[in-house]
């Protein structure tokens, strides 16, 4: 996200107590979204912590498997969208949904686009 | 563009369009077409009113929901073709499906009981009658990786930046792993015990070593040689 590219402005207290938070807030935030994907995908209001922080791991494990494997598919080892394509290729699920999230980001900017300059 | 209400019109009218292209012989219910497509615009209010994201979200499924089966139609217009035919005629999306009415499916398709394909609003109208599971869908729906967390870990991996497409797609391709895994281990756990019980780590781990048989763990790892 942007926000977390800000240069460092006049230092104040807030300042310092964003700082250390920043460090560890975008997998606290993490966190708290796997709680809901838990409760979300059938799990009861409250799951166990253990098991938040077994899926935690997992889910880490499996983004890491991703960007290396992705990864190893480019001469300058970056991960690229067409690595994914060619990843996903035999998982249909994985591969439409890549597809639709991608699409509606196109559909997102179009209309954000024609609403600034509508309303000027 | 005003979004998705104009979307709405555009496509209707379209509709509206396609359908004098029939056979004069459909005259008498080409003109009830128009009646469907008022209705099926009052129809859409009936929605409930969840959030912006999930309007765009529901609006983005219902169509994905055409292109799977076939649309649900009252009588003998161009809607009724396959998905394939469909996608051959020029033009900007495909119609929304409407509410038909019973009897006159009845009508015309008595000796064959025809399968009803999801439609999002139907589904939302049986989900309101259980509003705890009204709001498991709406959290599952929110639930979503944060970007920044994703590019941080995608960044520790590869050593190296990527776009910001790449972050969105792989914050669906974890949802959609996360899901099956919760799916699994939910059927082992019901199978076990009861259908209230919280998830425990032991189902997880018997979900993850029966995905991992069944190669559906990681993406493009090689086949496993039956022989």
């Amino acid at each position: 996200m942007e926000d977390d590219k800000e240069p460092f402005s006049a230092a104040s207290l807030f300042d310092e107590e964003n700082v250390e938070e920043s460090k560890e807030d975008p997998f606290e935030k993490f966190r708290c979204e796997l709680r809901a994907m838990l409760f979300g995908f059938g799990d009861v209001k409250d799951p166990h912590e253990a098991t938040l922080d077994l899926i935690y791991k997992m889910a880490v494990e499996y983004i890491t498997n991703v960007a290396k494997i992705g990864q190893s598919f480019d001469p300058r080892n970056k991960l690229s969208l067409e690595a994914i394509y060619y990843m996903t290729q035999h998982d249909p699920n994985k591969l439409e949904r890549v597809q639709e999230l991608l699409k509606m980001k196109e559909e997102i900017k179009k209309a954000k686009k024609d609403f600034d300059t509508t309303n000027i | 563009m005003n979004g998705p209400p104009a979307k709405k019109a555009k496509t209707n009218a379209f509709a509206a369009a396609l359908s004098l292209l029939d056979d004069p012989a459909d005259d008498p219910l080409a003109v009830s077409t128009d009646d469907e497509v008022t209705q099926g615009a009052e129809d859409d209010s009936i929605l409930p009113q969840l959030s912006p994201d999930i309007d765009i979200e529901e609006e983005r499924k219902e169509k994905h929901v055409i292109q799977d089966g076939e649309t649900p139609k009252k009588h003998k217009v161009t809607f009724d073709l396959s998905p394939e035919q469909q996608q051959d005629k020029p033009g900007p999306s495909l119609p929304k499906p409407k509410k038909k009415a019973p009897e006159r499916k009845e009508e015309r398709d008595e000796p064959v009981i025809e399968i009803k394909p999801l439609s999002e609003e139907e589904e939302l109208q049986r989900l309101k009658t259980f509003p705890e599971q009204l709001e498991r869908y709406e959290t599952m729906r929110r639930a979503s990786f944060p970007k920044s967390a994703i590019r941080r870990l995608i960044q520790q991996a590869t050593g190296n930046t990527c776009t910001q497409s790449v972050v969105i797609a792989v914050a669906g391709m974890a949802k959609v792993f996360v899901g099956e895994l919760i799916e699994e281990a939910l059927d082992i756990k019901d199978s076990e015990t009861s259908v209230d019980a919280p998830l425990l780590p032991r189902h997880l781990r018997l979900a993850h070593m029966k995905m991992e048989e069944e190669d559906r763990l990681y993406p493009a790892r090689p086949r496993k040689n039956p022989f």
